[in-house]
This record gives structure tokens, sequence and C-alpha cells, in this order.
């Protein structure tokens, strides 16, 4: 049985939650006292298939009326918690050749479509696949939806309480 | 480099992020139900304080807002105004402490979905305002006794 430790620094935090998996099984990584993550693996493989994935804080439609409720019950936003949610996906993939000491560093990049967006750090044989951000497209086109329904909601509020003022009165 | 398939996004993740989501909300409530419960305490500074602001605002118009009927109607009124403002004020405390209890151990609850952030600042205040809540409780129970 071969263990693997795994170490992730520079986690970007406006790119929702990662996930890192091995030989499509995905790995827990626990926060250590330095702000990095740490997971271990045991495989009885020879190699090993590395994938990293971040799931954006943007779902379907579910997510967005979610989002439309936080909306109205924070009172427009006024109570919200304000994120900037960078739409970028991670596209990760590589083959390790694995030998008896295993400790894999990976050290995430600035979120960028240029360069890599992870650098991996092993003495073990790595075949990279896939290294690279990528624009989460649908995602954009959501979240700006959203904000055009945020919009157009707060101005439909200020007509209608301009009305009631002016009816009342 | 060939581009592998996206992952599609995880409904189990998703929903703990919206669940942290509210969790920061029900914090930013928290807030407000603690200055309501604080200024309920201070209501008696509140009429000093009005008319502080009504002071001013006679000094910086150099007293000609007096021309102004709704004022001078405002400046006769002013104390039965403070009056009912102080005592819904005083009352406040039997809405607020609640809410405050009630906010502070959702927003606990919210918060330990988060298995990225440890929020101990939220969190931290969250405890801190709960023992408030019942500690301002306890002693208002037993004033009343």
């Amino acid at each position: 049985m071969k263990e693997i430790n795994l170490k992730i620094q520079g986690q970007p935090s406006n790119l929702g939650e990662m996930l890192i998996q091995i030989d499509g099984k995905t790995v827990q990584c626990k926060k250590n006292e330095f702000g990095n993550f740490t997971g271990h693996y045991q495989t009885q493989n020879d190699k090993l298939q590395l994938k990293i994935f971040n799931v954006l804080d943007v779902g379907g439609i579910f997510w967005f009326l979610t989002q439309i409720f936080f909306f109205i019950i924070t009172i427009f936003g006024i109570f919200d918690v304000h994120r900037q949610t960078k739409c970028m996906v991670i596209d990760f993939d590589a083959e390790i050749d694995l030998q008896d000491d295993n400790q894999i560093t990976l050290q995430f990049n600035h979120p960028n479509t240029d360069g890599k967006a992870v650098e991996i750090s092993t003495n073990l044989i790595c075949q990279e696949r896939a290294n690279q951000y990528q624009p989460a497209t649908r995602a954009q086109r959501t979240l700006k939806l959203l904000k055009f329904t945020k919009i157009f909601l707060t101005i439909a509020a200020i007509v209608i309480a301009t009305l009631v003022t002016v009816i009342k009165l | 480099m060939k581009n592998q398939p996206m992952y599609r996004t995880n409904h189990q993740i998703l929903f703990r992020m919206q669940v942290v989501h509210l969790g920061k909300i029900l914090f930013n409530f928290q807030i407000v139900a603690f200055v309501i419960l604080i200024a309920s305490f201070f209501s008696l500074f509140l009429t000093a304080m009005f008319w502080l602001i009504l002071f001013v605002v006679m000094l910086a118009t150099l007293f000609t807002i007096f021309i102004n009927e709704d004022f001078r109607r405002l400046f006769a009124n002013s104390s039965e105004i403070m009056d009912w403002v102080t005592s819904v004020f005083a009352q406040s405390w039997q809405y607020t402490v609640p809410t405050l209890a009630i906010l502070s151990v959702a927003t606990i609850i919210c918060l330990s979905f988060d298995k990225n952030q440890k929020h101990l600042g939220r969190i931290v205040t969250s405890v801190i305002f709960g023992i408030l809540a019942i500690g301002v409780l306890v002693i208002k129970m037993w004033g009343v006794q």
C-alpha cells in the first residue's frame, strides 16, 4: 500500500470550493494552522490520476431563486454579503508515477487564462495533461442575468412604493 | 494539451455554500438586533441626542428653520415624540433578546457547514451575542420578579 501526502497552497478564495480527486475519488483535505490544506490517500496502484476541479457558487434555477430570496430578505441586498466570484474553472489533470515516498505539493497560481493554474512540486514523475484556468461562460451569463434581475426588482419596488404613496396621499 | 470535461456542479456542495451564505446574512441581522438591544438600554440618551440634533439643525440654519411650519410642529411636540420613542425602545428587549438568541444559534449552525473557512470571528461574536441575550433575559426576568 502506497501513501500519498498532498499539500495544497495558495487556494484562491474567489473560485468557490476546490475538489481534488485521485483516481476519481475525492480526497478529503483539512486546513492546517498555516492556512494550507493537507490530504492523505492510499493506493495499491503504481500510478495515479490527479484531477482538480472547483465548484463555483453559481448554479441552476434553484440557486438563482435562492439568490433572489436572499436579495429580498436582506432588504434589496443591504444586509447581504457582497462577494466577488471570479468566473473561472480549473482544468487540471495529471498522471503521476508513484514511489515509496510520495509527497505532492500543489501551489495555485492567481486565476488567469494565461499560464499554468497549478504549480506541482514533487519528487515523482508527473505528466500533465491539462493545467490551466478557463473562463466559465455559463456562470458569467447567470451572474449577469442575476444582476439585471436584482436591478429590475429594485426599480419595481421603488415604483410600487412611489405609486402606493401617491395613491394614499 | 487536451481539455478534460468540466466537473458537473455538485448540488451537495452548492447547497452547503448557500447555507453558509445564509449564515453570513443571519450574522448581519444579528448585528442589527444587537444595535436595537443596545439602543433600548440607552434609550434615555436618545432624548438628549434628539435635542442635540434639533439644536444643531437650528444653529446650522441660523434659526431660519423656524419659518418652516413642520419643524415648528416637530419642535412643539418633540417631548411627546421622544416619550413615545423611549417607551417603544424600553419595551423592544422583549423582541430583540429572543431574536438575538435565535439568530446567534442559527448563525453558528449555518457557518459550521463551511469546510474551507472557520469563520472564527463571526462564530465567536455570535457566541458572545447569544450569551449576552441570555444574560439580558435573566436580568430582566429577575427584575420582573
